[in-house]
């Protein structure tokens, strides 16, 4: 009962890691980049949540639209100003600016909201329910459904609209894509907005799991996800769910039953083996070096 | 490799000349009005901030307190240095604050910076008193002698950590077993857990569970769940009060109704904003000084007023420190390092958070207290 | 090694023998105070960080964000001999910097395979699990670090500076660093052209490795105490855009930079808060405005198309480009 009291722990989390992760693999999928600031997009939700909720007294659901609809925009500026210039120069070029961005969001937030930690609003009733024995939060609950709902929604969204499809064209062969006359930056602009979207709704999971939030809450978060999206399958939607719930699990399974201490290193040892054995990922495909 | 290189170099040499500004200490004796600089060196910015800025703010009011009384017999003047909670830049202050003819400095916040500030200060000697850095050897030499010009106000890890172990030794806090979480990359809470455990097993306290988290650690419910199964009725949780609001919340999320055992860091934990304060009744921590006198309140009072925040427990010990400083400057009428030295080693200082003696090992001589949390306000184990 | 170069590292470093006494003139006579020291000794070993840096990403053209990682094996080994073994320090420094270097061939065989940004992510994971050992094993003493004595003068660095800039000056002109710059340019290229591209990817990687020890070592007898959350992924970055700041395979931009990027928050430090933000804002406004006339700056300014040409590799590729 302990172990899958453990598994259900690690669940939960990996449920936030799994909505941060989709964010990476969407835009990685598409833009070909590591979204180095995608874990300060999910501080800057929670925020945004936060700001509007406890310091304007807005309720709940205004917060939450809010901070999805600001993050989705943020991203989408970020996207325009910061990257749109690199798009056809190197990796180490978007990395750095990518960097760049999570140092800027960061210390934006830091200014304006000092570095000491603050209370999320309580828009959930805290609490658990029981079921065999076993105790599970409301919002762990809430985390995974929402988690396998957006990735519903999203598969739905990418496999059967006409967005989605351009998504997958542009994601194939950009310049292709372009001569078909999809118009390529609105399609990268989409990504970003969904991606920031999913970001801002992890970012209040993880306000209202852990009822505190400060401005360095989403680098450790961001890496961690962006492992599970490697785990995945970069570029792969639903291998980025299973990446996300596989490292939640590991992690929770490590800290119980080998060694707590060594539980980041578990995490990164996962990306190193799936990284040397089996590069794509658990679902992506291989795609061989064009000479 | 070529002329262009050289010419930087050159160019970046004679800069750094132009730059340095040799400070002549001529006369070290000081008379009535004169200007006297003293330093603060601690995180400004970065994580490690909101422990920083309440240190560099109560040094300011120190200052001020001092200057506007009307025996006052210099005018002190504070030099404010950030080392965002790095070495390099600790010790890159500190450097820059000796250049700037400081009569001695308040910090550094942190333990690691302490101790790189402290080796760097082993040549010249300038009086350091921290009012934060409470790891056991920040005021030790590596040899276990003490360091001549180092000093602290607060109280040491192994203090804090054994104290509040006694109390559970001795009935004072009514817990049979309990369960201690670390923190496995701060060397403050390893440092109290050792003393704790070292106490606990002398006084005979069981303790069921002990593991350790790394600071990345955001969901402890792996542990929480693991503490439950042990039957432990305290936990003692030796870390800062954001980790501590973060972890408790948990707790609590998952039921559990024992006591929380923890040490100075605690402090602060209500402060938070917006915090919910009733998840921390019934938890106990060390503390250093009993924050119900007038001169304390006076002091908070004037601290929102000015800042408008509440300070913390290092901003207030800053506050004293700041003053222990200016007295024996006061008392020397100099500004050599070692006769300011000798004048701290014998203070007897009567300050807002109590009197003040340094032990042998430059450590505060004042006795620790319990403070409480009850209907979720603080209060104290008389 | 042709004439011209011969005559160019001598005069090279006459001219830091130069520099080197007029700066220790100024520091014995104390024109340069404690302070500007500290500051030339903290740039100086930045400079041998970014300058290793340099050969593994911008000769080699590996991106890789586990630099950091290097540096603690340096400094913890060579810390761990001075209090245990009481061995010169030099020796130690050496010392330190062999098992850097042994560590970073281990690593890199598995993981030189890999390219662009998952080497960087694969690099970083190694540097976060070498920072969680040293955390946790009984020898480093954890998150209390170790305290070591001051060892560590401007003459050490200085020097160590010199050998390094110099031992990676020398391997960049000589036949085999032909030999990298062309697996940067053309790794399937130079494959076919007979360079054993995996031997090289390896060994240079590891000499990277070597140095950054040598900084980790010179870094823990200045600063006289090490922690492990020192050499985390930021100290990694830092070091990273040390590099591309100076120009990926330009050595003297990454000494340039080195230097430009310890002394400049010095001056800015009257911004406090606004420092961090004001290092985001140059980082995104340099890489763009790199890109703007990206030619003649991610060009690299050796003779490349003479190599090229032997080579016969006219397609001029950017450094990086995933296909």
């Amino acid at each position: 009962m302990d172990f899958i009291a453990q598994v259900i722990n690690g669940l939960s989390t990996g449920g936030m890691y799994a909505l941060v992760a989709i964010g990476y693999t969407m835009v990685y999928g598409i833009a070909k980049m590591i979204n180095f600031a995608h874990g300060e997009i999910i501080m800057v939700g929670a925020y945004f949540a936060y700001f509007v909720s406890s310091r304007l007294g807005l309720p709940a659901p205004i917060a939450v639209v809010f901070s999805i609809v600001g993050c989705a925009v943020l991203g989408m500026t970020i996207e325009k100003v910061a990257y749109k210039p690199l798009r056809n120069s190197g990796s180490l070029a978007v990395l750095i600016t990518a960097i760049g961005v999570s140092y800027l969001l960061q210390n934006v937030f830091l200014i304006i909201f000092g570095s000491a930690s603050i209370s999320f609003p309580r828009f959930l009733e805290s609490g658990q329910f029981e079921f065999l024995s076993l105790k599970i939060s409301y919002i762990s609950l809430l985390s995974l459904i929402l988690t396998f709902g957006c990735t519903a929604l999203l598969m739905l969204f990418v496999n059967k609209t006409r967005i989605g499809k351009a998504m997958r064209a542009v994601s194939e062969d950009k310049g292709a894509a372009q001569l078909m006359g999809i118009n390529v930056d609105n399609t990268i602009s989409i990504t970003f907005a969904i991606g920031s979207g999913l970001g801002a709704i992890a970012g209040i999971i993880y306000g209202l799991s852990y009822s505190l939030i400060n401005p360095y809450l989403g680098t450790m978060l961001g890496i961690k996800a962006f492992i599970a999206a490697v785990l995945g399958g970069i570029g792969n939607i639903k291998g980025a769910m299973v990446g996300g719930l596989i490292i939640g699990i590991a992690e929770a399974l490590t800290i119980a039953y080998v060694s707590s201490t060594f539980s980041d290193a578990v995490v990164f040892g996962i990306l190193i083996f799936i990284l040397l054995v089996k590069p794509a990922g658990l679902f992506g495909k291989n795609v061989r070096d064009k000479v | 490799m070529n002329i262009k290189k050289i010419i930087s170099t050159v160019a970046v040499a004679s800069m750094l000349v132009g730059c340095s500004t040799s400070t002549d200490s001529g006369s070290t004796e000081l008379s009535e009005g004169d200007t006297v600089y003293i330093g603060y060196i601690g995180p400004l910015t970065g994580s490690t901030s909101s422990y920083g800025i309440p240190v560099a703010n109560s040094v300011e009011l120190a200052i001020a307190d001092y200057n506007a009384s009307e025996d006052a017999k210099y005018v002190f003047e504070l030099i404010q240095e950030d080392s965002a909670g790095d070495e390099t830049q600790a010790v890159n202050a500190y450097n820059s604050l000796v250049a700037d003819g400081v009569v001695g400095i308040i910090g550094p916040v942190l333990t690691a910076e302490s101790l790189a500030v402290a080796n760097a200060s082993a040549d010249d000697l300038t009086p350091i008193i921290s009012s934060s850095a409470s790891g056991d050897s920040v005021t030790l030499a590596t040899d276990g002698t003490t360091r001549t010009n180092f000093f602290r106000t607060c109280a040491n890890d192994s203090q804090g950590g054994s104290y509040i172990a006694s109390k559970v030794g001795d009935g004072t806090i009514e817990a049979t077993s309990v369960a201690i979480l670390t923190n496995s990359d701060s060397d403050y809470s390893i440092g109290c857990t050792d003393a704790f455990v070292e106490q606990a097993e002398a006084d005979g306290v069981e303790i069921v569970y002990s593991e350790s988290y790394p600071s990345t650690t955001t969901d402890f419910s792996t542990y929480i769940d693991s503490i439950l199964a042990s039957g432990a009725d305290a936990v003692f949780i030796p870390d800062y009060y954001e980790t501590i609001a973060l972890m408790v919340n948990q707790f609590s999320n998952r039921g559990y109704d024992g006591i929380f055992l923890g040490t100075d860091g605690w402090d602060g934990v209500l402060d938070i904003e917006g915090v919910d304060t009733s998840l921390f009744n019934g938890s106990y921590y060390t503390n250093t000084f009993d924050a119900r006198v007038d001169a304390i309140v006076a002091y908070e009072a004037d601290y929102l007023a000015t800042y408008g925040s509440s300070t913390n427990m290092f901003g207030t010990m800053a506050y004293d420190a700041t003053m222990i400083l200016i007295a024996a400057v006061e008392a020397t009428g100099t500004t050599d390092a070692a006769t300011i030295c000798e004048a701290l080693a014998a203070t007897d200082y009567d300050g807002i958070t109590g009197n003040f003696q340094f032990d042998d090992s430059h450590n505060p001589t004042k006795d620790l207290v319990i403070k409480t949390i009850t209907d979720g306000a603080y209060s104290y184990l008389d | 090694m042709n004439k011209s170069v011969k005559k160019q590292l001598i005069t090279s470093f006459l001219f830091s023998m130069i520099v080197y006494a007029i700066l220790y003139y100024a520091m014995a006579t104390k024109m340069i105070n404690n302070y500007w020291t500290g500051i030339l000794i903290t740039a100086i070993i930045n400079v041998i960080l970014a300058s290793s840096l340099n050969l593994a990403s911008g000769f080699l053209g590996q991106l890789t964000l586990g630099h950091a990682g290097f540096m603690s094996i340096g400094a913890y080994v060579c810390s761990l001999c001075t209090l245990y073994l009481g061995t010169p320090f030099i020796l130690n420094l050496i010392l330190g910097s062999i098992v850097a270097g042994c560590v970073g061939f281990l690593i890199g065989i598995p993981t030189l395979r890999l390219k662009g940004d998952y080497l960087c992510i694969i690099t970083l994971a190694f540097n976060e699990i070498i920072r969680v050992v040293l955390l946790n094993i009984d020898i480093t003493n954890g998150a209390r670090g170790l305290l070591v004595p001051k060892e560590t003068s401007f003459t050490a660095v200085f020097f160590s500076a010199l050998i390094t800039i110099y031992v990676i000056y020398c391997i960049v002109k000589s036949r085999q660093g032909r030999a990298i710059v062309s697996i940067r340019e053309d790794e399937i290229a130079s494959e076919l052209a007979g360079i054993p591209v995996s031997y090289f990817k390896t060994i240079t990687f590891a000499i990277s490795a070597f140095f950054a020890g040598l900084a980790g070592g010179l870094y823990a007898h200045y600063i006289t105490i090490i922690t492990p959350s020192v050499f985390d992924y930021n100290k990694s970055v830092e070091i990273l855009v040390m590099v591309v700041i100076g120009g990926l395979g330009s050595i003297k931009g990454a000494i340039i930079a080195a230097i430009v990027m310890t002394v400049l928050p010095e001056y800015l430090r009257a911004f406090s808060e606004y420092r961090m933000l004001l290092y985001a804002i140059v980082l995104i406004v340099a890489m763009i405005a790199k890109e703007k006339n990206l030619v003649q700056t991610i060009k690299i300014k050796l003779n490349l198309d003479k190599y090229k040409s032997k080579l016969g590799i006219f397609k001029s590729k950017k450094e990086g480009v995933d296909e």
